[in-house]
């Protein structure tokens, strides 16, 4: 084969157009699952593309700081398994969503099986590592012990804490994530909000940050 | 509080606790999305040749044109032989591969696998000692070539020869639209064609989509970017007239957009801060003033945030990045209170992007914000239009309480 020239300024391809890694195709979400569906080339990819930092982040925030690549690898092929009983193509992210959190709760349960059979907790925390709330130290002991509560309350509270309070979903979107009403959605925050609050002004690590403000 | 149970007061207080389950790095790293993509393509080819094993009991007997072959083909002293296994149709030369079931799977000799992909057509036109030449006539192909001293493979999609020594990448090739699209994992190949007469180098981490209607190419990078190129493409977003060829020595700084996806968020700042932030937001490029703005809305500086927002939109009108930023805008306005300027940036990106990807969170929040603000007549329009366009977004249920009464 013959040698060929890198990129160069001096020579650029006339009609080639560098663009920036994730620079968004003119693709919807319904054209994209049409795409998925036909099996077209690439399709999977750009998926995976589109949605992974979507579905890792809210795995991240609910399992907490944990490796979360197989619940992701899940969430996923169980998207793929499940995409054509999908409605409506325009709703693709709210339905990942939906899958993620259902990964998400499965993840949970298991983790309490282990804890449950191992007679042990994933968390260790060294309080003597433990920052003051205020903004300037890198609080790991905070967020380990954030977690390590977490795990203290049901699975339910945990969803609706972490997508409500971490995430920002307004009450709407959360009543749609939850399948619930809006009120039903409104009593589920509120004790979401209240067993959490309790557990955290009990911990002398977690309980600045309820004074906290942004 | 406003509740004798003290639930705003509750609210309120783990609003403060939620910003510690925020300083959890939430971000996928560039090598774990690639690796993970990775995972999840194979996961899902390793599917659907479980699934055509399945779906191959059930029609076999049914389906005459479709055999399972299992064929050597080539014996010749010196040449690699090959076997080629799947359900698929034989026309001449051309293997073509049932549509409703896995690839079929092309194994070398020397440890190379070529598959074709579920309704893809191709055939081996040359086999030597060194390699094969595979046309792809139609469909997907995925290539795993084992390296060697003098390996020498190609495959042919319409004009397009894709030249390669040892690598791994998928190509797709639609005769229909004549589109090549080609992804690297690893190695490199030199793509001719259409506008690349002299051949163009495509690297592990970059993705290839060339149009021989038009001639166009677009390589854009894939995650896991090579650093000689990654300046370029961020050069690209300041309407550099090309790209440039960068030695990886000449970056040895992050560059905000790296630091933001580090969680560095203070870093930005910092460097906005010495470079001068009026400069940035004045003169910087627009990775950097997104950058900037993301970072501040990290640390709830609201109001850099903000100013980055607004360089966005004054300074890059017509990008993607500025109208996103008019969502943005939207969701601040309405955390904050405002909401009719809230609602005034929603109806901006609306405008500007009504099929764009915050299009139904825009138009959900407008509705909230118009209900909570007490303007019935307005919310009502909203929620007939909301359910007109997303009728089953996450806003559905929402806009159905707010429709008036039958």
């Amino acid at each position: 084969m013959a040698s060929v020239p890198e990129f160069s300024a001096d020579r650029p391809f006339s009609r080639l157009r560098v663009v920036a890694p994730g620079e968004p195709r003119d693709e919807d979400d319904a054209t994209l699952v049409a795409a998925v569906r036909a099996n077209e080339p690439g399709a999977a990819g750009r998926m995976w593309d589109r949605y992974a930092s979507l579905v890792h982040r809210i795995l991240r925030r609910i399992l907490g700081p944990t490796d979360v690549e197989d619940a992701v690898q899940d969430a996923f092929l169980r998207l793929f398994r499940d995409l054509g009983s999908l409605r409506e193509p325009s709703a693709l992210r709210s339905f990942l969503i939906g899958i993620t959190l259902h990964v998400a709760k499965s993840e949970l349960r298991r983790r309490r099986a282990r804890r449950w059979l191992l007679l042990s907790d994933d968390v260790v925390i060294d309080e003597s590592d433990a920052p003051a709330a205020d903004g300037h130290h890198e609080p790991r002991a905070a967020v380990l012990r954030l977690y390590a509560m977490l795990d203290r309350i049901s699975d339910e509270r945990r969803t609706v804490f972490v997508l409500r309070f971490v995430e920002g979903l307004d009450l709407a979107e959360l009543s749609a994530m939850l399948d619930c009403s809006l009120a039903t959605t409104k009593r589920r925050v509120a004790d979401a909000a209240r067993r959490v609050h309790v557990l955290a002004a009990a911990d002398p690590l977690l309980a600045p940050y309820l004074e906290a403000r942004p | 509080m406003k509740h004798a149970d003290g639930r705003e007061l509750q609210e309120e207080g783990v609003v403060g606790l939620a910003r510690v389950a925020r300083l959890v790095d939430e971000r996928i790293d560039e090598s774990r999305h690639a690796a993970g993509r990775e995972r999840l393509l194979l996961a899902l080819a390793k599917q659907r040749r479980r699934s055509t094993g399945r779906t191959l009991i059930m029609v076999a007997a049914a389906v005459s044109l479709l055999t399972v072959i299992t064929v050597a083909v080539e014996h010749r002293p010196g040449r690699l032989e090959y076997r080629v296994a799947g359900t698929v149709a034989t026309d001449g030369d051309w293997i073509d591969v049932a549509p409703s079931g896995g690839p079929a799977s092309m194994r070398f000799s020397d440890g190379s696998e070529l598959d074709l992909g579920p309704g893809s057509r191709g055939r081996v036109a040359e086999v030597t000692g060194d390699g094969a030449r595979v046309v792809l006539g139609a469909g997907i192909l995925q290539a795993r070539v084992v390296h060697r001293p003098r390996a020498r493979w190609a495959v042919t999609a319409g004009p397009y020869t894709v030249e390669v020594t040892g690598t791994a990448f998928d190509v797709g090739w639609s005769a229909a639209s004549e589109e090549l699209e080609l992804s690297l994992h690893d190695g490199s190949v030199i793509v001719r064609g259409p506008s690349l007469p002299d051949g163009l180098r495509v690297a592990a981490g970059q993705r290839l989509v060339a149009r021989a209607g038009t001639g166009e190419a677009q390589l854009s990078l894939l995650l896991t970017a090579q650093p000689s190129l990654a300046p370029s493409a961020r050069d690209a977003g300041l309407g550099a007239e090309g790209p440039a060829q960068v030695h990886p020595a000449m970056r040895p700084l992050p560059t905000w957009s790296e630091m933001l996806a580090d969680g560095n968020f203070r870093g930005v700042l910092e460097a906005a801060e010495t470079r001068g932030v009026d400069a940035t937001l004045s003169r910087g490029s627009l990775p950097d003033v997104v950058a900037l703005a993301d970072a501040a809305r990290y640390v709830h500086e609201r109001g850099l945030a903000r100013r980055g927002l607004l360089a966005e939109r004054s300074r890059f009108t017509g990008s993607a990045e500025a109208h996103a930023a008019a969502f943005v805008l939207g969701s601040m306005a309405d955390d904050g209170g405002a909401r009719d300027d809230a609602i005034r940036w929603y109806d901006t990106y609306l405008a500007e992007s009504p099929r764009g990807p915050f299009a139904a969170e825009a138009l959900g929040r407008k509705l909230v914000a118009l209900v909570e603000s007490g303007d019935t007549a307005g919310a009502r329009s909203v929620s007939r239009e909301y359910l007109r366009r997303f009728p089953h977004g996450a806003h559905a249920d929402y806009a159905r309480d707010h429709m008036p009464e039958p």
